[in-house]
C-alpha cells in the first residue's frame, strides 16, 4: 500500500511519542501500529491528537493488563531490556531511560510536539502548574546530568 | 529556546520508523475492512430508510383513519335528517345569517350543478365548527348531506366511503374541507 507524506509524518510523530512512553523501540513500534489500526478500523480522525490519545489509552490498558501478571516475571523481562538498552547508549539515551515515564511523555508532548503546557494538562489529566512544574524541573534535571556526564 | 530543547528536538527527530515498518504498519489493516465499513453504511442508510417509509405509512394510514371517521360522522347525522334552522336556497344569505362560521360558504361548480341549496345549519365535525346544508339532487329529488368546515388536514383529501348504504365523499378546495353524504 502506498502511504503519503502526511501519513508518514503522522506515523513517525506518533512513534515518537510511543517511544518516550515505553522507551523501548519494539513496544513503540506495536504501539503505533495498534493505535492506527484502531483509528482506520474505527474510521476516526486520523489527526495527531487522537493519535496520541489512542497511543495513550492503549498504554494504560496495556499497563494494567502487565500488573495482573506475576510480578518475577514481568520485573525479570524488563531489567533485561533495560540492560540492553544500556550498553554503548549514547549519553541522552541514558538519562531519559532514567526519567519517570510521565516525565519523558511530558518533556515529549512540550517541547517535540509543541503542545501548551494546558493542551498537556488536558490529555493527562493534570493541572496546568503541574505540568510546567515537572517540565522545568525534568529540564533542569537533564541538563545538570548532561553537564556532570560532559 | 533553550539549548537544552534543541538538544532533546534533534534525539527524537533522529527516531523515525523504518520504510519497512512504515509499511508493515499501513499494510497491518485486515483485508476486506473497507467493505466492512461500506456494510456499515449500507446498513445504517437501510435502518433510516425503513424507518422513514414506516412514519410515512403510519402518517398516511392514520389520515386514512381520519377521514373514514368524518365519513361515518357525516353519514349517521345525514341519516338522522335533521331540520335545517336556515331555509334558503341563496347562498349569500346563508352566509349571511351563518356568521359564526369562520369561513365563507361557497358550493363547488359539481355541487352547484348537480344539487339544489334548501338550507343549513350550524354543526361541528371532529370538534370543529362546521356548516351542515341541506341539498336536493336535481335529477331525482334525493336530500344529500354537505358538511363544509376549515381544512386541517394535509394533502390527498379526495376520498370516497360507503357507510352502510350512504355513500360519502370527501374532498378539499384550497383550505375547505367538503364531506358530501348521499344515498
Amino acid at each position: 500500500m502506498v502511504y503519503s507524506e502526511e501519513l508518514e509524518d503522522l506515523l513517525n510523530r506518533g512513534y515518537r511519542y510511543s517511544l518516550a512512553l515505553t522507551h523501548q523501540e519494539e513496544d513503540a513500534f506495536d504501539l503505533v501500529q495498534n493505535a492506527y489500526l484502531k483509528i482506520r478500523e474505527g474510521n476516526k480522525p486520523l489527526v495527531i491528537s487522537y493519535l496520541i490519545t489512542t497511543i495513550r489509552n492503549i498504554y494504560i490498558d496495556e499497563k494494567r493488563k502487565q500488573k495482573t501478571r506475576l510480578k518475577w516475571f514481568s520485573r525479570t523481562t524488563r531489567k533485561e531490556s533495560y540492560t540492553q538498552q544500556l550498553g554503548g547508549e549514547p549519553i541522552l539515551e541514558k538519562l531519559l531511560s532514567k526519567l519517570k515515564e510521565r516525565d519523558r511523555e511530558i518533556l515529549l508532548l512540550s517541547v517535540v510536539e509543541e503542545f501548551t503546557a494546558k493542551e498537556i494538562g488536558e490529555l493527562l489529566n493534570m493541572p496546568r502548574n503541574t505540568v510546567l512544574t515537572i517540565l522545568s524541573r525534568t529540564k533542569k534535571k537533564l541538563k545538570s546530568q548532561l553537564i556532570e556526564k560532559c | 529556546m533553550e539549548e537544552i530543547d534543541n538538544i532533546i528536538k534533534e534525539h527524537y527527530a533522529g527516531k523515525s520508523l523504518s520504510t519497512q515498518q512504515l509499511g508493515q504498519i499501513v499494510n497491518a489493516l485486515k483485508p476486506g475492512w473497507q467493505t466492512k465499513q461500506l456494510f456499515k453504511y449500507a446498513a445504517a442508510a437501510l435502518l433510516l430508510l425503513c424507518l422513514t417509509a414506516a412514519l410515512l405509512m403510519n402518517r398516511t394510514i392514520s389520515q386514512h383513519h381520519l377521514l373514514k371517521k368524518y365519513a361515518e360522522e357525516v353519514a349517521f347525522n345525514h341519516l338522522k335528517d335533521l331540520k335545517s334552522d336556515i331555509i334558503t336556497a341563496d347562498v349569500a344569505e346563508l352566509n349571511q345569517k351563518m356568521s359564526k362560521l369562520n369561513f365563507d360558504i361557497h358550493l363547488p361548480e359539481a355541487v352547484l350543478n348537480n344539487y339544489n341549496l334548501l338550507g343549513g345549519r350550524y354543526c361541528s365535525l371532529d370538534k370543529r365548527i362546521a356548516a351542515q346544508l341541506k341539498l336536493e339532487n336535481k335529477e331525482v329529488g334525493d336530500v344529500a348531506t354537505l358538511y363544509i368546515l376549515n381544512k386541517k388536514e394535509d394533502k390527498d383529501l379526495d376520498k370516497s366511503f360507503l357507510v352502510d348504504a350512504t355513500n360519502v365523499q370527501i374532498w378539499d378546495e384550497q383550505s375547505v374541507l367538503f364531506v358530501l353524504a348521499s344515498n
